[in-house]
């Protein structure tokens, strides 16, 4: 679960030694990446209007059925780091630049840090949803500054944080014991016109004002330097960094990409998020050091290689042994989208119409891919409920969109996925609607007999909770499904299937 | 946790609500009974709702000066972004003298809630650790708040209103730590968020509740027909009890909502029920249907046994780095028209005196111009509406708009005159808090001479 969109039982069995390991991170990298904009462009080519509903499509496919699913968790990991959003007005219907940037997140995924930050620095749909498109250089007589969005977010939300970090991800502190910030606003300033004079790739000589401000757009490539709307003078930026004067824009960009890049804050910054969105809400600073040296050297001295990343993230001792190490502390509540795709993957899940149509899984679910509503993701890496996790000290981030509304409407999206929307033995596909995606119990049916459960409900719990079904559990989840009919093995899975999904023990991953 | 092995119905409803002592987690609160005084006021009925701006309002495209001389400070500051004279849609405060005003064209139900008085502004409202002169802000010779100009950091001290500590709990969850500490008990929380968990509402020893736009969604499990006679029922029940003997916190933290969220559901939605519909209109509009939900709320306060209430309900798209003159307007123009439409219905079942509402923001934006939008900033305007508002006024001096004038800590983003710690006391006095009490909700209140801006 930490590395796919939900295990396999055949995942689970071939992945019990380091060799096999090893080979299965290479054979992940090697992967043909699954796309979405080909199946959009595909979709368009044969006649059909597509929506942000056919970017939804193609998500579920590529979590549910890629092969390549190391890269495409990494990819949604980053998607909540990188965030853009098909909220946002420019954005709504720009939806195969948007998948384009799905894409773009996804081939970096195992790639290196500054190549990502940027391509996502130039993409279309980032200029569009921090505006830094079309942004100029100041003109004091109109009384103009540079617009300090990207500049500030890139630092807070992609790079380097508000704090200076040690390597072990903990705040350095002055001599009152407060945390040192990273940057000031004039450093957000003189940043901010770094990032002025990139606009349409549409360059024509004539009238060239009107080309930056409202050239056609080309939302598949990166933006575009026009030299006489950049802001030539020197600046300065975090810690001190000097740009020196006269410089061609896209130069300068390179320039300031390196200093993010190369703060020491990016290892633990980055790496710490990665590891909440894959592995724990708590890792320990060992943890998050580890990573972090990763993060700043391979072991081939090469900097932000997120293969090595990922990989020290998800082979580290805390993640193999956290469970057993720290019971109370260690995992985190599984965010609501993977908890669906677990199910599908499992039970071979697919609509009628060959087509994943849930096109507003935010409505049940709290989020979409690139559907949060600001820049701040669907939830903080610092989140921390009031009430016992916040006395314990520990953060929560998905806890930000559990409430008593949003869980109960997740209840009950488990109770559709699993319980309504079924093909069973009795109910075939044609009793649904075309686009309800149906899961295939059918392969599992025998497993249901009386004398078949108890070892059936063995593998559910390693597939479903990674081995951490108590006796109890299992004894009522027995227990309560042979007082159901026997030989109606459907009605069985989507009983075991509901109860299990819809369980606390099942929100947890540990 | 106890966990009702039944479905709960109207009797129960209206019994849990002249209760003194109801269950444990209808009352949503944690902590033991203290012997503490009761010094707060907690008769008859009251309710604050929080309507929060995510993003950073522009509040000086949304409240001009009209007066010929402040005007072209303002025009010259905005530029580009500077509002037509002719366009402004003028309210005449009684407070400010000769001084003329007008608001965003986008905001025509708040221009006539203030002419008739029921509305006011607080300006230049933001997060301060004591009174800041702009020598003292550029010396750094006073303590400043944390990560200005941050979205996250500055919606969490505007919330928390303790803008030197970081600390995460709002001063609405403290109001309630506070009654709660003095023996207040309801059978469901004060704090009711109809947006989701926030910070201004989460405290020390209580927690929030939160309900959709349309109720408390209500488990499939009760449904019991459909679950086989509420057997499927009882297993869902006995794994959320077994979960309770697993040691992961984040898994209790979790059982413990859905706990929560079950148990209360139905409470809530029978509640609602038993009240007429509003006839007052509302738009379909996300923020016209929270506060929807919240006037509901209000209306179903007996059934549902509570005396004192704050609802926090948010839209976002308030950051406008591009295309502020557009894009503020078409906000403005809904949050205008869902504060009528709310006022509205608050007439309609008699609560607009029971009920006093506030319009607030991370911060307030930059006076100078990005090209077409503005950066973050730091000072901008509260709005309070409400029967109990004496409205019709300005609280706090209306500041300088001259760039690098006697307010601007640079690029116009100006500095606050009034603590959003002072408009949040006077909130809590009206709600009930008393004088005393005030510093233990408000540990930086001490700080500021006046402690309470009386336009409630």
């Amino acid at each position: 679960m930490q590395a796919t969109f939900g295990p396999t039982l055949a995942e689970v069995e071939s992945l019990q030694d380091e060799t096999s390991l090893d080979a299965w991170f290479d054979s992940q990298r090697a992967k043909p990446v699954s796309l979405e904009l080909p199946y959009l462009q595909q979709l368009r080519a044969d006649g059909e209007n597509v929506y942000q509903n056919q970017r939804m499509d193609i998500w579920w496919r590529n979590a549910v059925g890629g092969e390549d699913q190391l890269r495409q968790r990494m990819a949604f990991a980053l998607s909540e780091l990188f965030v853009v959003s098909d909220q946002s007005g420019p954005l709504q219907n720009d939806v195969e630049g948007l998948a384009n940037y799905y894409d773009l997140l996804a081939r970096n995924a195992l790639g290196n840090y500054r190549t990502l930050l940027k391509e996502v620095t130039l993409s279309v749909q980032m200029g569009h949803y921090l505006s830094m498109l079309r942004n100029q250089k100041p003109d004091p007589a109109a009384g103009i500054r540079a617009d300090e969005n990207f500049a500030r977010e890139v630092m807070q939300l992609f790079t380097i944080g508000l704090v200076q970090l040690n390597l072990d991800g903990t705040a350095k502190q002055d001599a009152n014991g407060q945390p040192l910030p990273t940057y000031r606003q004039a450093e957000i300033e003189g940043l901010a016109r770094v990032f002025t004079g990139f606009g349409s790739q549409h360059k024509t000589a004539n009238d060239p004002d009107y080309q930056f401000l409202y050239g056609e757009l080309d939302g598949l490539k990166p933006m575009e330097a026009w030299q006489q709307y950049h802001d030539t003078d020197a600046k300065v930026i975090v810690g001190g960094a000097l740009i020196p004067a006269g410089l061609q824009a896209e130069a300068e960009l390179d320039l300031a990409l390196d200093v993010l890049f190369n703060h020491p804050n990016v290892g633990p910054f980055v790496g710490r998020q990665l590891i909440q969105r894959l592995v724990t809400s708590n890792p320990t600073p060992a943890y998050v050091q580890r990573v972090a040296a990763t993060f700043n050297d391979n072991g081939m001295g090469v900097r932000g290689d997120l293969f090595a990343v990922v990989k020290a993230i998800l082979t580290d001792s805390e993640a193999r042994g956290g469970p057993v190490a720290s019971p109370s502390r260690f995992g985190k509540i599984k965010e609501p989208l993977l908890r669906t795709t677990h199910l599908w993957r499992f039970f071979s899940a697919i609509g009628n119409n060959g087509r994943y149509d849930q096109w507003n899984p935010e409505y049940d679910y709290g989020q979409a891919p690139l559907r949060s509503n600001s820049v701040f993701n669907f939830f903080r890496p610092d989140y921390r409920p009031v009430g016992a996790l916040t006395n314990a000290g520990l953060a929560c981030p998905e806890c930000q969109i559990t409430n008593e509304t949003s869980i109960t409407n997740l209840t009950n999206a488990m109770d559709d996925v699993t319980v309504s929307y079924r093909w069973s033995g009795g109910n075939g596909r044609d009793f649904y609607d075309s686009h309800t995606v149906v899961v295939d119990y059918r392969p599992w049916e025998s497993r249901t007999l009386d004398a078949n459960l108890p070892a059936f409900v063995d593998d559910l719990n390693t597939v479903f909770l990674g081995g951490r079904m108590s006796n109890d559990y299992k004894t009522a989840l027995i227990d309560y499904v042979k007082t159901t009919p026997a030989g109606d093995g459907g009605n069985r899975l989507y009983d075991l299937a509901h109860h299990i999904s819809s369980s606390a023990q099942f929100a947890l991953q540990q | 946790m106890n966990i009702l092995h039944r479905q709960l119905n109207r009797r129960d409803v209206l019994r849990l609500g002249t209760q003194a002592t109801a269950s444990a987690s209808l009352m949503a609160t944690l902590g033991s009974l203290q012997t503490a005084m009761a010094a707060s006021d907690t008769t008859g009925y009251k309710a604050l709702v929080c309507v929060f701006l995510n993003g950073g309002n522009d509040s000086y495209n949304w409240l001009v000066p009209r007066s010929t001389a402040a005007y072209n400070e303002y025009a010259n500051s905005r530029r580009n972004l500077a509002l037509a004279k002719a366009d402004l849609l003028p309210i005449t405060p009684s407070n400010t003298g000769s001084a003329l005003y007008g608001l965003n064209p986008a905001c025509a139900e708040m221009q006539s809630l203030f002419q008739a008085g029921k509305a006011a502004f607080v300006v230049n409202t933001g997060p301060l650790v004591q009174p800041t002169t702009l020598a003292q802000y550029q010396a750094e010779s006073v303590p400043l708040p944390y990560q200005l100009y941050s979205h996250s950091d500055q919606q969490a001290l505007t919330q928390t209103c303790i803008a030197n500590s970081t600390e995460r709990y709002g001063w609405a969850g403290r109001v309630a730590d506070l009654l709660n500490s003095q023996g207040f008990r309801q059978p469901l929380a004060m704090n009711v968020s109809i947006n989701g968990n926030n910070i201004y509402q989460g405290g020390r020893d209580t927690v929030l509740y939160n309900i959709g736009t349309d109720g408390a969604p209500q488990m499939n499990i009760y449904q019991d027909d459909y679950y086989r006679d509420g057997k499927r029922r009882e297993l869902f029940l006995k794994l959320l009890q077994l979960s309770g003997n697993d040691p992961s916190l984040l898994q209790k933290e979790y059982a413990g909502t859905l706990t929560r969220s079950y148990q209360t559901a139905q409470t809530v939605n029978m509640a609602l029920d038993s009240v007429p519909a509003l006839t007052t209109r509302f738009g379909s509009d996300y923020l016209s249907r929270q506060l929807k939900m919240a006037a509901r709320l209000v209306r179903a306060r007996d059934a549902l046994g509570v005396k004192r209430q704050v609802f926090f309900v948010q839209i976002g798209g308030w950051d406008f780095h591009d295309a502020l003159l557009t894009a503020q307007a078409t906000k403005l123009g809904e949050l205008s028209k869902a504060l009528k439409s709310f006022q509205d219905a608050l007439a309609e079942i008699g609560a607009e005196n029971l009920v006093t509402t506030f319009v607030a923001s991370e911060f307030g934006r930059t006076l100078t111009s990005n090209g077409d939008g503005t950066d973050h900033g730091w000072g901008g305007h509260t709005l309070v509406l409400g029967g109990a508002v004496q409205g019709g006024k300005f609280y706090g001096s209306y500041p300088s708009l001259a760039v690098d004038g006697p307010s601007d800590t640079g690029r116009g983003a100006l500095l606050p005159g009034t603590a959003t710690d002072q408009v949040a006391a006077t909130l809590a006095q009206w709600f009930g808090v008393s004088n005393g009490d005030l510093d233990t909700v408000f540990p930086n209140l001490r700080n500021f001479s006046q402690r309470n801006l009386g336009f409630v």
